[in-house]
């Protein structure tokens, strides 16, 4: 039997950074790397989908700010130049959930948050935004990527798969934390 | 009025300097001038009592001229270049305050206060966020800069403050073509800008001689990409290709750019254009009869599109199917794919169990198995001894094309 590891054979606690991740095997065909990444994306959605039926917020919350990193990696790394309403709509969505991010993070560490408690309204309400923040941002950054076909038709595939995703998403981020126990 | 009374003013305009007696100094060193203008001491004292930092400069400028070699001279003037764009700056005269900036970010690469200040008068969004990124670069705890370019990046997503890089004309919100000269301007739609039906040429031009200008004073990334732009929409694709190379070994980590004039020169090498070449991939491996069919199977909806563009792209037929009941369903009704992709972890049906099925009958007992799955190999990753072979999710699309590829290779 041929065993063949793929690229992310480690476990997800000794994961690199987005950054660091976007920059592996990047090669010479934008499609390939579409790929890899929607790849990578969907198996941090099952993840974080899994972390959020068992109610773990904070790798939870940790994942879903590599799950940001690692799409703004890529458009950094692919889009550098891309302009538009998408860029900046993208942009705002990141500005909103780091905001997110830093004030949930500082409020689980305050109210010693431990996930065997429902937590109180303004911890959900921060993390409905988070993700909020999250799925919108994504969409903006897809459209960005799209942007980079020359044709709608050659682009299609990918966005079939791209919306796929999305639909996936959005019921994550419907309400991050609705089978909290 | 003799040289002996110019060096009698002389003297009394540096004693007065001395003392503080600026006015007195001015005057007194003035007249000496006036009387011998080819006193390069002269004028160097009268920049250091001179009422502007502008009119400092001129002096030292002066002073230089007349002995290239005047050591305390060529030593003021780069602090007085900055004073004296700091001045402009303040007094909002922005192309002196340029003016005089560059040249002292010039004089002195390694001051950080003058980059910070140039940028602060640049007009362009992407050229001041350079500046900044400079100083940044030489202080990395320098907030001033930090906050800057945050501030920028905001201005520009909201529209606030954008200029055309080419022709300079202001915009209320950002494009990739500008509506003034009309010129494309990201290279990413490189294709657009060479093909481009439109464009304002006198602009571009002037666009474009205003760069090459700037690039020898300041040969940065932000010129030099967007003159190759500028040359590009002029239609000279080689040139352009020059500055993007050029800007691109400015930043070697920007693969991105590398990409991107790889592109660039593949549409330029062949004649067909870049959209033909990349519908063809898709839709050859549509109309063609593919000799290999590959059954993909998981849960994941988009994974499943993911695995079946990357073979479809390879010139494989793909095949779907949503669980593991599903799968063996579609191969008992008499489908027969030329390998298997398949989630172990599948509801109804596990991986493991269909593929114990397709081994247990003859006709497709030795059907390829390819296991893509979360799943990490612990001990006996294959405890049925079914599997081919087993990729870790999240999939590289070359890894999984050459697993593939090897134990299913298309017919040539």
């Amino acid at each position: 039997m041929i065993l063949l590891q793929g690229p992310e054979s480690r476990s997800l606690s000794s994961r690199p950074n987005g950054a660091a991740e976007a920059t592996f095997g990047v090669g010479e065909n934008f499609e390939d790397e579409l790929i890899w990444l929607l790849s990578r994306l969907e198996h941090m959605r099952s993840r974080l989908e899994t972390l959020r039926i068992n109610g773990r917020l904070k790798p939870l919350l940790d994942l879903s700010a590599e799950f940001v990193d690692l799409v703004v990696a890529f458009s950094d790394e692919h889009c550098a130049f891309a302009v538009g309403r998408d860029v900046d709509e993208a942009a705002a969505r990141v500005k909103d959930f780091r905001l997110s991010f830093t004030t949930l993070c500082e409020r689980l560490e305050s109210t010693n948050e431990n996930g065997t408690t429902l937590p109180d309204p303004a911890i959900q309400s921060q993390f409905k935004r988070c993700f909020a923040a999250i799925q919108d941002g994504t969409v903006a950054f897809f459209t960005v990527f799209v942007g980079r076909f020359s044709t709608s038709r050659a682009a299609l595939p990918w966005v079939e798969a791209a919306a796929s995703f999305i639909v996936e998403l959005k019921k994550l981020t419907r309400d991050p934390l609705s089978n909290h126990k | 009025m003799s040289i002996a009374r110019a060096e009698q003013l002389l003297q009394a305009g540096i004693a007065a300097a001395k003392v503080r007696d600026f006015v007195r100094a001015r005057e007194w060193l003035c007249k000496s001038i006036e009387i011998e203008s080819g006193n390069a001491d002269a004028w160097v004292w009268l920049s250091a009592v001179a009422e502007t930092p502008e009119y400092g400069v001129r002096a030292l400028e002066r002073a230089i001229q007349i002995n290239p070699t005047h050591g305390p001279a060529i030593a003021a003037i780069k602090v007085a270049r900055l004073d004296a764009g700091v001045s402009a700056a303040q007094a909002n005269r922005k192309d002196d305050a340029r003016r005089w900036l560059k040249a002292a970010c010039s004089d002195e690469p390694a001051n950080e206060s003058a980059w910070l200040w140039l940028a602060s008068v640049t007009d362009i969004a992407a050229e001041a966020i350079e500046y900044l990124q400079k100083a940044l670069q030489l202080n990395p705890a320098n907030e001033r800069a930090r906050v800057g370019i945050e501030r920028l990046r905001a201005e520009i997503q909201v529209g606030q403050r954008w200029g055309c890089p080419i022709c300079l004309a202001e915009a209320s919100a950002r494009f990739t073509t500008c509506p003034q000269c009309r010129a494309v301007l990201d290279l990413a739609r490189g294709d657009e800008a060479i093909g481009n039906p439109n464009p304002d040429v006198a602009k571009i031009r002037a666009g474009a001689e205003r760069l090459s200008a700037a690039l020898r004073s300041d040969p940065n990334f932000v010129h030099r990409y967007y003159l190759g732009m500028a040359l590009l929409n002029l239609g000279k694709p080689d040139e352009a290709i020059g500055h993007f190379r050029a800007a691109r070994s400015m930043r070697a980590n920007d693969s991105g750019l590398a990409n991107q004039i790889e592109l660039l020169q593949r549409a330029l090498a062949d004649s067909a254009p870049p959209t033909q070449r990349m519908d063809r991939p898709f839709h050859e491996s549509e109309t063609e009869q593919p000799a290999k069919s590959i059954l993909v199977v998981d849960q994941s909806t988009t994974i499943r599109k993911l695995v079946g563009m990357t073979l479809r792209k390879n010139g494989y037929a793909v095949l779907e199917a949503q669980d593991g009941l599903e799968a063996w369903q579609l191969i008992e009704s008499g489908t027969r794919p030329d390998l298997v992709v398949l989630d172990l972890n599948l509801p109804l049906m596990d991986g493991h169990s269909l593929c114990r099925a397709i081994r247990r009958q003859p006709a497709i007992a030795k059907m390829p198995l390819v296991a893509l799955t979360i799943e990490e190999p612990r001990g006996n990753p294959d405890p049925t001894k079914s599997l081919d072979a087993h990729l870790s999710k999240p999939f590289h699309p070359a890894t999984l094309a050459k697993a593939v590829r090897d134990l299913c290779p298309l017919a040539r």
